[in-house]
């Protein structure tokens, strides 16, 4: 069919150069583009968990952060006991957004707002939770709202013991 | 049971061994340079992209061979207006002996296509009948009956 001179230049034909470069070089700016797409995946990842923890909101109780439960006594200093049985707690709310707090019983006070149920301010306060427990009445609740949501903490007083818990309101 | 390892897909040791092969594969069926590299360099983009498994290097060069021969029909399919002169650029390719090399393609580019991949599998690249009837999937008689006629066929136009 074909000579043995044919064949022999045939088969002495190879790929050029350059088809070489063609073949191999794009496969290493495949990698590299998927080593920046990982890089920036990785970069909005970070930035988007930084702006998620700066705006969740959080709550600390008597100097504790407040996650689900926390229990202390009231004979700590940070607890002013006022006249007759009232108690003082400290609460400190951590938030960026406009924030509403209203309480069951007692009231609240902080530096330039007037003691009243309810008080509403926009980024972190430190507030102060008026309350008169009883033997009867021992359990309060305060309700904290923001755009994001309604988290309700519940005081409860027993003797010396305060425990406060934290739990979302759908 | 037939027991075997994979053969994973290496790019640089698949253009080190088969690159030169596809090269004359697709020149030979396309007749030009430039449109040889551009299917050798779909190929090796698909070998990149499906990352397929190989049983050994032999199932590694028919996918290879029978990828290219599908991409220099689909590229034709696409030029099929275009007026292809045989190896006009034939002081372009890299070959140590052109001597007999042009006729050769001009030979094997006046073969229909059919015939033209049982030529260039058999004759020039020297797969046995097994191998080109395995690679072009069609019988090992399909590859005979085709073989025997591009043989008539070459050897009239030779007499033209």
């Amino acid at each position: 069919m074909f000579t043995d001179k044919e064949i022999t230049a045939y088969r002495n034909i190879k790929a050029p150069d350059e088809l070489r470069q063609k073949v191999i070089k794009p496969r290493k700016k495949h990698r590299k583009v998927i080593y920046f797409s990982s890089a920036v995946a990785a970069c909005l990842v970070l930035i988007v968990s930084v702006f998620i923890v700066n705006d969740q909101s959080s709550i600390v109780v008597n100097g504790q952060k407040l996650n689900e439960s926390i229990v202390y006594y009231d004979t700590t200093a940070s607890t002013r006991r006022t006249l007759s049985s009232s108690i003082s707690v400290p609460i400190e709310i951590k938030n960026k957004h406009v924030t509403k707090v209203v309480v069951s019983d007692g009231f609240i006070s902080a530096e330039g707002f007037v003691s009243s149920k309810e008080i509403e301010f926009t980024s972190s306060k430190l507030i102060w939770w008026e309350l008169e427990p009883t033997e009867k009445d021992n359990v309060f609740e305060m309700l904290i709202s923001d755009k994001k949501g309604v988290e309700k903490v519940t005081l409860k007083y027993q003797n010396t013991k305060i425990t406060v818990t934290k739990e979302k309101v759908k | 049971m037939h027991l075997f390892k994979p053969r994973k897909p290496n790019i640089d040791t698949a253009f080190s061994e088969y690159g030169d092969m596809l090269y004359r594969v697709a020149l030979a069926r396309l007749c030009n340079d430039a449109d040889a590299q551009d299917v050798v360099q779909d190929v090796f983009m698909k070998y990149i992209t499906s990352q397929p498994s190989f049983k050994d290097c032999n199932h590694e060069k028919s996918w290879l061979l029978r990828v290219t021969i599908n991409c220099c029909i689909d590229l034709a399919r696409k030029q099929k207006h275009k007026v292809i002169l045989p190896l006009e650029d034939a002081a372009n390719i890299a070959v140590e002996n052109k001597d007999g090399l042009k006729d050769l393609l001009e030979l094997v580019a006046q073969l229909p296509d059919i015939y033209k991949d049982v030529v260039i599998l058999h004759s020039l690249e020297g797969f046995t009948i097994e191998e080109t009837s395995d690679i072009l999937k069609i019988s090992i008689s399909a590859t005979k009956m085709r073989l025997s006629r591009a043989r008539d066929m070459l050897q009239t136009l030779r007499k033209e």
